[in-house]
């Protein structure tokens, strides 16, 4: 068992420190896109130390649940963050857990976080969590089936046997079955992180609500907790997506040279998705709750596209 | 109910445990069970060149679909139970039961956590059996570093230590904690009321109920669960001003009303027919056992 101090720390810092650069860009480019302004793409971290140095206001109705759920989130978040290959090929804790573990982390932190919603005793927070649950109960086979076709043509749930294996000579850049598994991850990817055509992360009206809907009693310190956390996951997801599929530029050896042109191009390739996810939001209406199982559904015949595709192609 | 996790906090963790372990989250034991029939799954896939093989990948799909319903299932169960305001008046009352009722849950939780952060140690358990059935020893194929690591039996195929999870939770845990010696040390934390939209009066009845968690799912699925519903409103003048209003809610079985409940009629009608020979008449026995003979006889000519 060799665990790379030197990597787990790199890691843990580009994840704490690039992601709510990566939230910041998003609502920035969102906005540019709309014809407003916007806000600074660095407003996120001045949000977090806000948040931080805030007081905080606990229902008088929760209980020790709800102040647990937020260290829960963002262990979980930055945990399955370390096991996905970000600037080298090589994730520095996918000893401990893959793909599978990667999805069963998150999993728990949205499992806590919906009991943080129903704690405090409001409405809101109940519908949220309910939602919630819902989404990733209809959002989960489909992500399991494109992460198993990706696996099958690796033999390894191991992500940084998937990446290798992908850079490897069988990767062709619109291989069917890897364009379809992208098609459907990048579905499930909008689910998972709140976005647009599922979920509207600037709203905070009662009734369209469904992230927002869970937070809404949490406040200070663990509301930047649990803000930090969620663009943790949404860093994690992306560069899950953008290193298994275009596994383009990752460093190969230890050298500055290899580690630089690896952050180069991993940041080349999230801001190519998250020029996608700008584009998708803007472009799109937010479903009503009960047309989202059909777009989920979409993803799930893509998924299984994909796996079929493996024996024509 | 509801509440619960004040009153009860014991019993509350305990069913937390619980409920986390039936979900197949990590790092307890429904998890390992359900890494290891994913990694079956894989393996399953590589064992065969025909299209069934298919199958393997789906019946993943499917098991993520029922791991993520579990959890929908027991996040209601847990939240409505144990989180928010009592909804009733014997909730509200509720206090820890005695402690050798306690005891009981408390051996499950720990069989929980010690199943799912140890595995590779219960693995061992099944190598007579795997030794019996392929000739090789489990264990040893899939215990990594000492035990501490499980793995797949392909080579590369993949890893997974929960206790390695834990670990690492445990190693980041000083991140959250530092930035609060950091920038919170002077910010004060109260209890205040819940936001009810400043209308002041949040009571029990406002929160959701079990039968409201599970809406949307119900609805998803309506081809399966059939449900219906009968609203019956007495009103005095216009139908908005109702004086009473009555709600029930219906969802099909319909797994006992398709396969169960057919299933049992025909056994109870075979039976019935059968019932005829046993007539209670001992010369009709006696046939019964000459006849045997004779057939045994003829086939052992």
């Amino acid at each position: 068992m060799n665990l790379d101090l030197p990597a787990i720390l790199a890691q843990t810092a580009l994840l704490l420190l690039l992601s709510p650069l990566l939230s910041g860009l998003i609502k920035n480019w969102k906005a540019k896109l709309q014809n407003r302004r916007g806000p600074r793409i660095w407003q996120p971290y001045f949000d977090i130390v806000k948040f931080l140095r805030k007081d905080m206001v606990i229902s008088e109705h929760a209980s020790w649940v709800f102040s647990v759920t937020p260290y829960v989130l963002f262990l979980t978040a930055l945990a399955a963050g370390l096991m996905v290959p970000l600037v080298t090929a090589h994730a520095p804790m996918s000893l401990f857990g893959g793909a599978l573990a990667l999805v069963g982390l998150l999993a728990l932190g949205r499992f806590f976080l919906a009991l943080g919603g129903l704690d405090p005793a409001s409405a809101f927070g109940g519908m949220g969590s309910s939602r919630e649950m819902t989404i990733a109960a209809i959002a989960e086979p489909a992500m399991m089936l494109a992460i198993f076709t990706v696996a099958i043509t690796s033999h390894s749930t191991n992500l940084s046997e998937m990446v290798l294996a992908s850079q490897g000579a069988d990767w062709k850049f619109l291989d069917p079955s890897h364009a379809l598994a992208f098609a459907a991850m990048f579905i499930v990817l909008l689910a998972e992180t709140g976005r647009i055509p599922v979920d509207n992360p600037a709203t905070h009206l009662e009734l369209t609500m469904i992230h927002e809907a869970m937070l809404l009693e949490y406040s200070g310190r663990y509301l930047a907790l649990i803000e930090w956390a969620v663009s943790i996951k949404q860093l994690v997801l992306m560069a899950l997506l953008a290193n298994i599929f275009f596994p383009v530029g990752l460093a190969a050896d230890t050298t500055v040279a290899a580690f630089g042109l690896g952050l180069f191009f991993f940041i080349v390739k999230l801001l190519a998705l998250a020029g996608a996810v700008v584009w998708v939001e803007t472009t799109n209406a937010k479903l009503r709750l009960f047309r989202v199982p059909g777009l989920l559904s979409a993803a799930f015949i893509l998924a299984t596209l994909a796996l079929v595709s493996t024996f024509l192609f | 109910m509801g509440g619960l996790a004040k009153r009860m906090p014991q019993t509350a963790f305990f069913f937390l445990i619980g409920a986390v372990a039936i979900s197949a989250l990590p790092p307890l034991n429904g998890f390992v069970s359900e890494w290891l029939t994913y990694q079956a799954l894989l393996q399953g896939f590589g064992t065969t060149e025909s299209l069934i093989r298919l199958i393997f990948p789906l019946s993943g799909a499917m098991l993520a679909l029922t791991g993520a319903l579990a959890a929908a299932c027991f996040v209601k169960a847990f939240g409505i139970t144990f989180l928010a305001q009592p909804r009733s008046e014997h909730a509200a009352h509720a206090h820890e039961a005695a402690p050798s009722m306690r005891i009981g849950m408390a051996v499950l939780t720990v069989a929980c956590v010690v199943l799912g952060l140890f595995p590779t140690q219960f693995i061992r358990l099944l190598d007579p059996l795997t030794q019996q059935l392929t000739g090789q020893q489990l264990s040893t194929q899939v215990n990594l570093a000492g035990g501490l690591v499980l793995g797949s039996l392909a080579e590369k195929g993949g890893t997974v230590s929960t206790l390695g999870i834990v670990l690492m939770f445990v190693c980041l845990l000083p991140i959250p904690l530092g930035l609060w010696l950091v920038f919170a040390r002077n910010s004060k934390t109260r209890r205040g009321p819940t936001w009810d939209c400043g209308q002041r009066v949040l009571t029990p009845q406002m929160e959701y109920t079990a039968t409201g968690f599970s809406k949307p799912i119900r609805m998803i699925f309506k081809a399966l669960f059939r449900p219906r519903r009968e609203v019956q409103r007495e009103y005095d003048f216009s139908p908005r001003f109702a004086t009473s209003i009555r709600f029930e809610s219906h969802v099909e079985e319909v797994f006992v009303r398709r396969i169960y409940r057919p299933l049992r009629i025909l056994i109870l009608r075979a039976s019935r027919r059968i019932r005829t020979l046993q007539a209670g008449s001992i010369h009709a026995y006696l046939l019964y056992i000459f006849v045997t003979l004779l057939l045994l006889l003829l086939f052992a000519l």
